[in-house]
């Protein structure tokens, strides 16, 4: 069928206002390109953490140029136990701007070197005299980015926590040199505990001390923790662990065993997107589980650093909401304790293991032990050393 | 040594002396056909010419056309011509070949959706991949264009002319501005949205359309339509809220508006500096009055668009001087003139939107006069014998530039051609890794021997490999960045061989005195995806035996403290079937895919050589 052509002066009307039109709609299309804002994907647990064992601290922290990953350089510190002395004990041999691993459930050390540029694996390094030495090992994938995908014990080989298939747990020779797969978060998430939990993926490995290998997960069911075990060797349950109903989804950021028995911290948020930190305790005996109240984080990832204390407490290290750092601890059983804010450049909270504190301040190369004695209301510095970074030679 | 690579500079002598060397070489082929368009001109000339002296006739003369060519079409051909041998003539500045992709290609696209950075980075690709046959053709491309439009007759010529301009202004305008931004966030007129090439692209249109058109005042009304409409939806842009340009760096933010840093980033690039001292007047200027400034600004555009748009010639005319004035004052206090500092490709956008503006105006107030005297074409008569020719009927002037029209493709073509080769090609150009690393030390000294254990745990000899051609590096099992990309260079250059692999044995040595075991070989090996390639070997050994073989190779290796990697050289060596070493080429990397790119086709043509002497 013939179409009716418009009149002359209206089709060329028309033209005008089409090729008028563009532009117009080049504004549009400009508007609509602006950035939307688009939620942030939930942080990685941070990797500078601290830890006090019956033999001394360790502590690990970022330095160097912070600003700069190829700049940043982990570096691991050690002090022994009755020492006011921390010693620069950093594994050589790899370039660790992808952050260190650290564990020392074992009795001895296992540093995990996290991937970075182009490196496909993850490097190991274990030491049995306070880092004075280090033989070397691997974990032929990519570490998971979690400051407990590493875990020991004396009683079962080393477990390791990796990146893919979210999240293979792999169970190390004792000579760190070979491997084999146990489970992975695929696997776990299709079992009845994973569903129950609405896991997400594996974000932590420890081992009980009688052995029993535990994960944690992230949840995103309502008042659900995600901490796994396998007591009958075949199939994976809850561990028993809960968050309050309050708190919509939750992720395990430290696993951790003592003598007294499990602890887990963990970072919860509710529907409206508040999170808080939550500790929790397994008792050796009942296989009960003791939650602490709710410490509020002023955002999700606020959290800057953490600590083990050897007895199943935590100390953190936080962002607070308008800028500044916040020191909380809390002891196995008990409540979150506020403590003075620590000193400028704190990236790391060590328990000393007598009821101080440490804050470790860095500035480019200069690490500096920050003291909070027992009761005290102020820092008191320290001592300090001088790293010789090279700066440059992980471009 | 790992941990060292470094980005080729954008005056690298090496490179710079190819680039040069190239356009001179192209230069004397568009010579070549500068002269031919001479003398093929004066040898037409000079058979008219005796032609018409032996007949006692006169030379042709005539013309066709009924008018002179309209003022606003000759505004466009002429000027975009000039800008166009502009644009070719800042292609041939000494940083364009290193420099393009980083200083003005990825910028472009940087604020631009990730489609568009995608289909932008094709063509960096391609340009990071083949440096010189890309920036020598861009230099060509855009003089031979600028030439046809200068130069090429009017009708269809002139249109030929007119729509390569606007083949060339499409591919400029997607690959080297991104779009001009326009999928982007912080669009704006003041920094030259939607991109200076489109405004050629517009030229080209208006320029190849038939002649008739520009008879009547309909085609002007239309230019100054859809510019007054760009006027007015830029204000509307302009004033958009939460974009940040009412903002300037008023009541201590820390930040600056969006304008501000726009200007203050311009101030920073090189340039001479009084032009710089403006830019940062301007710059104090508007972060102390920036809701002030872009009110103004707002104000300035929508009155230029509503005048354009009002369709009265007396009113458009000082719309039309106010847009030349605004674009003026845009062009040197806020682009900065756009071509200065190195990597300028072209006067950016302002200059171009003027005389688009100025174009539609003439278009409108300038119609062609229709010339009652014009002589047609001159008929052929038994007296004049020239004219019974086809040839003898052509008009000098036209055939001239009929002639210098071909040239100028032809000059279009000795750029194009070559780099519509190259882009064929994925794999970089060799002459990227001689820059970075040298050239290849060709020798011929028996290689020192060694036994090592390779990732299976199997004792390997360099003896048991007679017969076989060896490349032969040093790599760190657990190092971050070098050595796994030396692995996938290695395995390139195998896969590259093709057949004349089999014959080939790519080998690393561990060159990490801590990592030492076979696992950590075999790991690298595995997640480097080689496992599956049988003539890939990586050997490893006690520390002594190592030290050794290091030495004996000239491979320093030491162990850096506080987290850093072993610093260690990275060296490959050639080794031929009688184990005698012929080349080693050094294997710093650069910063970038075309580096490694390049490193491999280096590596498999002196092996080649090395198998095919």
């Amino acid at each position: 069928m013939r179409r009716h052509s418009p009149a002359p002066g209206i089709r060329r009307r028309w033209r005008r206002s089409a090729a008028a039109l563009a532009p117009i709609a080049l504004v549009g299309a400009s508007v609509v390109a602006a950035p939307a804002g688009a939620s942030p994907p939930a942080p990685a647990a941070p990797l500078a953490v601290s830890a006090t064992t019956t033999a001394g601290s360790w502590v690990s922290v970022p330095m160097g140029h912070l600003n700069d990953p190829l700049n940043t350089f982990w570096e691991l510190f050690y002090r022994p136990l009755g020492s006011s002395s921390w010693t620069l004990v950093t594994p050589q041999g790899v370039a660790d701007n992808g952050g260190l691993v650290l564990d020392t459930t074992s009795g001895s050390a296992i540093v995990g070197f996290e991937p970075s540029q182009d490196l496909k694996l993850s490097p190991l390094a274990a030491s049995s005299n306070g880092g004075a030495a280090w033989n070397p090992g691997l974990v032929p994938q990519e570490l998971a980015a979690a400051p407990d995908a590493l875990a020991g014990s004396p009683s079962i080989d080393p477990v390791a926590l990796v990146r893919s298939d979210g999240g293979q747990v792999l169970s190390l020779s004792p000579s760190l040199t070979s491997s084999h797969p146990l489970t992975s978060g695929t696997d776990l998430a299709a079992t009845a505990a994973g569903r129950a939990c609405g896991m997400a993926r594996l974000t932590a490995v420890g081992v009980d001390s009688l052995g029993h290998l535990l994960l944690g997960s992230s949840c995103t069911h309502k008042g659900q923790a995600g901490v796994f075990e396998n007591l009958s060797g075949t199939t994976w349950s809850s561990a028993g662990a809960s968050v309050p109903t309050q708190f919509s989804s939750s992720r395990v950021v430290r696993l951790t065993a003592s003598t007294s028995g499990t602890s887990a911290l963990l970072e919860a948020a509710t529907a409206a997107g508040h999170s808080a930190l939550l500790a929790s305790w397994r008792e050796q005996e009942s296989l009960t589980w003791l939650e602490s109240t709710p410490l509020a984080l002023a955002s999700p990832g606020a959290l800057v650093a953490s600590g083990t204390d050897g007895s199943g407490g935590y100390v953190v290290l936080t962002q607070k909401k308008g800028g500044g750092l916040a020191v909380e601890r809390i002891e196995r059983g008990g409540a979150w304790e506020t403590f003075a804010a620590p000193p400028a450049g704190t990236e790391a909270i060590v328990a000393d293991g007598s009821g101080g504190l440490d804050a470790i301040a860095v500035s480019g190369a200069r690490f500096t032990d920050w003291a909070l004695a027992q009761g005290a209301t102020s820092w008191v510095k320290g001592q300090s050393i001088e790293v010789p970074i090279e700066y440059g030679s992980s471009n | 040594m790992p941990g060292m690579g470094h980005p080729l500079q954008t005056n690298n002598a090496f490179i710079l002396s190819a680039f040069h060397r190239s356009l001179f070489h192209q230069l004397l082929f568009v010579l070549l056909i500068a002269l031919v368009v001479l003398v093929a001109w004066n040898t037409l000339r000079t058979v008219q010419y005796r032609r018409a002296v032996a007949a006692g006739g006169s030379m042709p003369s005539s013309t066709a056309y009924p008018y002179p060519e309209p003022a606003a079409r000759r505004l466009l051909r002429i000027s975009f011509g000039l800008i166009w041998l502009f644009d070719g003539l800042l292609q041939a500045q000494a940083s364009m070949p290193l420099g393009l992709p980083q200083g003005v290609l990825n910028p472009s696209a940087s604020s631009s959706p990730g489609w568009v950075q995608h289909i932008v980075n094709v063509g960096t690709t391609i340009w990071e991949n083949h440096p010189i046959p890309a920036a020598t053709s861009a230099v060509w491309i855009q003089v031979g264009i600028g030439a046809a439009l200068l130069l090429a007759p009017r009708g269809r010529w002139s249109q030929a002319a007119a729509i390569l301009s606007v083949g060339w202004g499409m591919v400029v305008w997607v690959f080297g501005e991104a779009f001009g931004g326009i999928f982007g966030h912080g669009l704006t007129w003041a920094f030259g949205a939607p991109g200076a090439v489109l405004f050629y692209v517009l030229a080209g249109i208006l320029v190849a359309l038939p002649e008739r058109m520009w008879e009547t005042p309909r085609l002007g009304r239309i230019v100054t339509s859809v510019m007054g409409a760009f006027f007015v939806g830029m204000a509307v842009l302009q004033a958009w809220p939460g974009r940040g340009f009412w903002q300037g760096q008023a009541h201590g933010a820390t930040h600056p508006g969006t304008l501000t840093g726009m200007i203050q980033s311009m101030a920073g690039t090189p340039q001479p500096g009084i032009i710089s001292s403006w830019e940062r007047s301007f710059a104090s200027f508007d972060a102390s009055h920036g809701w002030a400034v872009n009110l103004f600004l707002v104000i300035v555009l929508a009155a230029i668009g509503l005048t354009l748009l009002s369709g009265r010639k007396r009113i458009m005319r000082g719309g039309v001087i106010a847009a030349v004035v605004a674009c003026l004052a845009d062009w040197v206090l806020i682009e900065d003139f756009g071509f200065l500092g190195g990597v300028g490709t072209d006067p950016n956008s302002m200059i171009p939107m003027a005389l688009v503006i100025v174009s539609g105006y003439l278009a409108i107030a300038y119609l062609p006069v229709r010339m009652e005297a014009v002589e047609p074409v001159q008929p052929a008569t038994v007296e004049n014998p020239v004219a019974t020719t086809w040839w003898g009927r052509l008009d000098p002037s036209y055939a001239f530039r009929a002639i210098a029209a071909i040239g100028a493709v032809a000059v279009v073509l000795i750029g194009a051609a070559p780099m519509a080769a190259a882009s064929t090609n994925p794999n970089a150009d060799p002459i990227l890794a001689e820059a970075l690393d040298g050239t290849p030390n060709l020798l011929n000294s028996p290689a020192p021997p060694f036994t090592l254990t390779d990732q299976q745990g199997r004792a390997v000899s360099l003896a048991s490999l007679r017969g076989q051609t060896v490349v032969l590096t040093f790599l760190d099992p657990v190092c971050t960045n070098d050595c796994p990309i030396i692995a996938q260079e290695f395995h390139q250059a195998d896969e590259q061989l093709g057949s004349q692999a089999h014959n080939v044995k790519f080998i690393a040595v561990d060159a990490n005195p801590i990592y030492l075991a076979t696992a950590y070989t075999q790991a690298f090996t595995e997640r480097e995806g080689l496992a599956g390639v049988s003539n890939w070997l990586y050997l490893t050994g006690s520390l002594p035996t190592l030290t050794q073989v290091w030495n004996s190779y000239g491979i320093e290796v030491g162990v850096s403290s506080a987290g850093a990697m072993v610093a260690h050289s990275e060296l490959a060596y050639i080794i031929d079937a009688n184990g005698h070493t012929r080349a080693v080429l050094d294997e710093e990397q650069g910063s970038g895919g075309s580096d490694q790119s390049s490193f491999t086709q280096l590596l498999t043509s002196q092996v080649e050589q090395v198998l095919h002497p």
